[in-house]
């Protein structure tokens, strides 16, 4: 199994919208969420989620609200708001040219 | 807890403060929690997985710092995006109000269109005319205009004298003041405005050519400089479209042939402020200027005059020293050459309008008129403010209920001010129109000649505009916001209902009300004053039917040219003028009124001592036609005018003397057959003596300084032209018309064309036209305070017709509970219409003992009338009483038609 990679500064974020688009969760599902998608690849340190958190919070891309849990704890919940939503898109067509781009670059044959 | 929209509406406080810490904590302790269940339920210890769950939370001492750092930037971003909503609500709901009463909209943005506009005519005005420096000079800072004083310009000589001596401590270069020549000939001529200027004037002011080059020492060297011009920018567009090739063209200067070499760059007009369109070279053509001639040793005449003399001094220089110096050096030049100077003392004065002494008597008007222009704006927005008072005290009870709501006075306070701020920044918008219109007036009325070459409206304009509607919103929005939220008495505005809290018992209201009557009767007072001088003014009996008087003069080289034919040239021009449409009458005169044109000659008077003062002043001859009297309106008061067959140089030597003449001469009266000689140097005696056949009445040429009997100007002696001294330079046509002055004055000049169609421009005026200048401040007084007056009438009449409305609907009630007990419909009129009545009358009173007491300030722009002049005061007085109680009784009379049954059944 390779190292897990540290996440770059600012990736974290389009992957917390990405996480939120499957309705509210409170930050440690979305930490959950993101180890299980990632199936161990990434590295990730979980107070950095809650500063992406807030860093989003303040741009008005996720809004929070204090629930509580199926096991009755109280627990911020974030979801997305509409601007949130644009810039997930946005972010995630970004993504995938750049990573096409260099893929396409990076599998052109050794000749070509 | 409230719902979201309602918390908002009302403006409260979403999110508690403080909190923060609490929060982080509160998130920070679910996380590792969750963490740490997750991780037992796969079988770790507690202990363990409590490490691990802190391990991958990150080191505390360094991650809770973090967090509260990030959490603090998010809360500064959401304050930021909150106050803009906070705004965007605010002028929302102020948008919605000014909707729901678009007359009370209106009125207030008209209110401040008005204001603003009037002050920001009055800014672009000052501006120009005192705020900036010439333009395109360098370095105006160090530029000064040389007066050798008493006779402020100085001759070539000294010219010489102080460039060469001057050296090293400012660089000396001279122009004539501006002269009109023609260019051209015939149809296409017309006037330039041309100064006569050294070889080193463009370099002293630093200026650079907007095409070809300008003029340099080798264009003006003595003694003849070349044949060259450089033209006026103004000139370069209307003449030539603006067009490079026309360096190297030549032009027909006052029948000179002249090459252009440059092109003066935009806005440029020397030191002045008044437009010109020529320079060319003075060493060349100095004979052109008026008084000059092809004789006139020019570069040695110690004795005249003519040129202003214009000093850069070195920068950080002393102006003082340089004067001093100047002064020493012209004093021994005088007592070198024997002239008159031998005392003069020379000042140097900045060509920056700020740093001026003394203000032309337009930039005083400006400043009159900007003060004026306060005044309105002060009207404007205690109107304003009046009407959002009165609407905010209606609004008490809602207000009451917000702040029970927990609004904070802060956020109340606020939206009272984005309220006025939409009001004024409307009215700011609207009011660049107004700038606009009232620059084009201001430009075409006040600065009639003055440069105004950019745009009518510019920057700096536009910014005022932007300042002046950011503080009257301010302004306006505070007072309503100070007088609503002090000693506010939240149980009893909520308790009070909607039916009391009346208008009339706010004394705030009533006093802005006393305030803009007090402003408007002032206004007016000045208004009137200005009118009663301009009447006044032009009452004065000049002599002369200024309004119905045409001029023809010609340029002065034409008439030297054909001074062999001159009779004959003018005889012609004087039938083809007569048959021009609308010319009713023509006479030929030298020196005539307003010519500029002084023929003074000795007198001689049987029985009066050659020493005498009477004889020894001497007196001034006009030579004129048989037709002259009846044409230019002058009466005869005695005897009797001169008949054609008389005007011969070979029949009898008679004259006609102006009243005072005869008055000083014939005290006891008894003129006519008396006679007068008249001479041109010493040994007048010897000349024939001239019958007196009639007295004119007095001419003046001044209507504010008119000459007093005693003055030598006001002895003239008419004679037959053919009599006179044929001095053909002074020689006019004067053409009485019945017609449109500007149909009449481009018929003569076409007809004039068509007698010498190689002459240059013929000048042709309306008698009228030479004293505008004088009538101008009262005219422009009567106007722009009658104007603003009017205004301001218009603001006090909407702002009581409205306050006196609001007080009605306030007192509805009360008027229904008075009509229902028994009270006449005629009483509850009076009741209502008094109050207005009273409120305006106090500001009467105060108006008019203010204007008493500004009196002095105003009096020296009065002419004859006096600043205190009562009749005056009672009109004003009773005007604005009769506007006042005509506003009252509008909301009166609905007062009156209240339904008592309506008014108890609605409580």
């Amino acid at each position: 199994m390779p190292n897990p990679q540290p996440i770059l500064h600012g990736n974290l974020e389009v992957l917390v919208l990405k996480a939120l688009t499957r309705g509210p969760m409170h930050g440690y599902a979305i930490t959950d969420w993101l180890e299980h998608r990632a199936n161990g690849n990434l590295e990730l340190v979980d107070s950095a989620l809650y500063q992406a958190l807030y860093r989003l919070e303040g741009r008005r891309l996720v809004k929070p609200a204090w629930g509580i849990t199926e096991k009755n704890r109280r627990a911020k919940f974030y979801h997305l708001t509409d601007a949130g939503r644009a810039e997930l898109r946005a972010e995630a067509a970004r993504w995938n040219r750049y990573a096409a781009t260099i893929g396409a670059i990076l599998s052109a044959p050794a000749n070509g | 807890m409230l719902p979201r929209q309602v918390r908002k509406f009302f403006r409260l406080d979403r999110r508690g403060r403080h909190a923060h810490a609490a929060e982080i904590d509160d998130e920070i302790a679910f996380h590792l929690a969750e963490r740490i269940d997750v991780l037992v339920a796969r079988g770790w210890s507690v202990d363990d997985a409590a490490a691990e769950a802190t391990r991958r939370f990150g080191d505390p001492a360094t991650v809770r710092p973090a967090l509260f750092a990030a959490a603090q930037q998010r809360d500064r971003r959401l304050d930021v995006f909150e106050w803009i909503d906070t705004l965007r609500t605010d002028l929302r709901i102020a948008a919605r109000q000014l909707r729901s009463a678009p007359t009370f909209a209106f009125g207030t943005i008209a209110a401040f269109a008005l204001g603003i506009g009037a002050n920001a005519t009055m800014f672009n005005v000052v501006d120009r005319l005192l705020l900036r420096a010439p333009a395109q000079v360098a370095a105006p800072n160090e530029v000064y205009t040389i007066h050798a004083l008493p006779r402020e310009q100085i001759s070539f000589p000294a010219f010489v004298n102080l460039r060469e001596h001057l050296s090293g401590a400012a660089s000396i270069a001279v122009q004539t003041r501006a002269w009109p020549l023609p260019i051209g000939r015939g149809e296409d001529a017309q006037m330039a405005q041309t100064v006569f200027v050294d070889g080193s004037y463009f370099r002293t002011l630093g200026v650079h050519a907007a095409a070809g080059r300008l003029l340099s020492d080798d264009d003006a060297r003595l003694p003849d400089g070349q044949a060259v011009a450089v033209i006026g920018f103004r000139l370069w567009q209307r003449q030539f479209d603006g067009d490079p090739s026309v360096v190297g063209r030549e032009l027909i200067i006052s029948s000179e042939r002249v090459r252009i070499i440059g092109v003066a760059p935009e806005g440029f007009n020397g030191v002045g402020t008044r437009p010109l369109d020529l320079w060319l070279p003075v060493t060349r053509y100095a004979g052109l200027f008026p008084g000059g001639g092809p004789q006139w040793a020019w570069g040695t005449d110690n004795n005249a005059s003519w040129l202003v003399a214009i000093a850069r001094v070195a920068p950080h220089g002393d102006s003082r020293q340089v004067a001093t110096r100047a002064t020493t050096l012209l004093r021994s030049a005088a007592i070198e050459h024997a002239t008159r100077d031998t005392s003069t003392s020379v000042e140097l004065r900045s060509i920056l309008p700020s740093r001026a002494k003394t203000f032309s008597p337009e930039a005083k008007i400006a400043w009159l008129l900007g003060a004026v222009s306060t005044l309105v704006l002060l009207i404007a927005c205690s109107n304003a403010t009046n009407l959002m008072l009165a609407r905010a005290v209606r609004r008490r009870r809602e207000i009451g209920i917000r702040m029970a709501l927990g609004v904070s006075r802060l956020r109340l306070v606020a939206g009272l001010l984005v309220d006025a701020t939409l009001l004024s920044t409307l009215g700011g918008i609207a009011a660049i129109v107004v700038a606009i219109a009232g620059s084009a007036l201001m430009r075409d009325v006040l600065l009639e000649g003055f440069v105004w070459s950019d745009g009518l409206v510019d920057g700096r304009t536009i910014a005022f505009i932007a300042c002046t509607a950011a503080l009257a919103g301010l302004v306006t929005g505070s007072v309503p916001a100070l007088v609503l939220l002090r000693r506010f008495d939240l149980s009893r505005a909520i308790g009070e209902g909607r039916q009391s809290g009346g208008v009339h018992r706010h004394r705030v209201i009533s006093s802005l009300v006393v305030t803009q009557t007090v402003l408007s009767a002032m206004l007016l007072i000045g208004a009137l004053l200005f009118v009663r001088s301009l009447t006044n003014v032009r009452a004065v009996s000049l002599g002369v039917d200024m309004e119905h008087v045409v001029v023809v003069t010609l340029d002065s080289r034409t008439i030297r040219a054909s001074a062999s034919r001159a009779d004959a040239l003018f005889a012609e021009l004087q039938t083809a003028v007569a048959r021009a449409p609308g010319v009713v009458g023509v006479a030929t005169a030298e020196g005539a009124p307003f010519s500029q044109w002084f023929l003074s000659t000795l007198i001689g008077v049987p029985g009066h001592s050659p020493d005498s003062p009477a004889i020894k002043r001497g007196a001034f001859i006009r030579a004129v036609t048989s037709s002259y009297f009846a044409t230019i309106g002058t009466r005869i008061v005695q005897g009797r005018a001169f008949t054609n067959t008389e005007d011969r140089a070979t029949g009898e030597q008679i004259v006609i003397v102006s009243a005072a003449m005869a008055k000083v001469l014939w005290p006891a009266g008894g003129a006519v057959g008396q006679c007068v000689r008249l001479g041109a140097r010493p040994g007048v005696d010897s000349m024939p003596c001239r019958r007196i056949v009639g007295v004119a009445e007095e001419t003046q040429e001044s209507a504010v300084e008119p000459n007093g009997i005693d003055s030598p100007y006001a002895a003239i002696v008419y004679v037959p032209l053919s009599q006179g001294r044929h001095t053909i330079g002074a020689r006019s046509v004067i053409a009485r018309i019945d017609a449109s002055p500007a149909d009449v004055i481009g018929r003569v000049r076409r007809a004039i064309q068509r007698v010498e169609p190689d002459m240059p421009l013929a000048n042709v005026w309306l008698m009228q036209s030479r004293h505008d200048p004088e009538v101008r401040p009262w005219r422009l007084g009567a106007t722009m305070f009658g104007v603003f007056g009017i205004l301001a009438l218009i603001l006090a009449a909407l702002g009581l017709y409205s306050v006196i409305g609001y007080s009605v609907t306030q007192r509805t009630g009360e008027m229904g509970i008075r009509i229902a007990l028994g009270a006449q419909r005629t009483h509850i009129l009076s009741l209502v219409g008094t109050q207005g009545a009273v409120l305006a009358a106090i500001g009467i009173v105060i108006a008019t003992g203010g204007s008493a007491l500004l009196a002095p300030l105003i009096q020296p722009l009065l002419f004859q009338t006096s600043a205190r002049s009562v009749p005056v005061y009672v009109l004003v007085g009773a005007g604005l009483l009769t506007v006042a109680i005509a506003a009252s009784l509008i909301p009166a009379a609905r007062a009156a038609r209240v339904s008592p049954m309506s008014v108890i059944r609605s409580d």
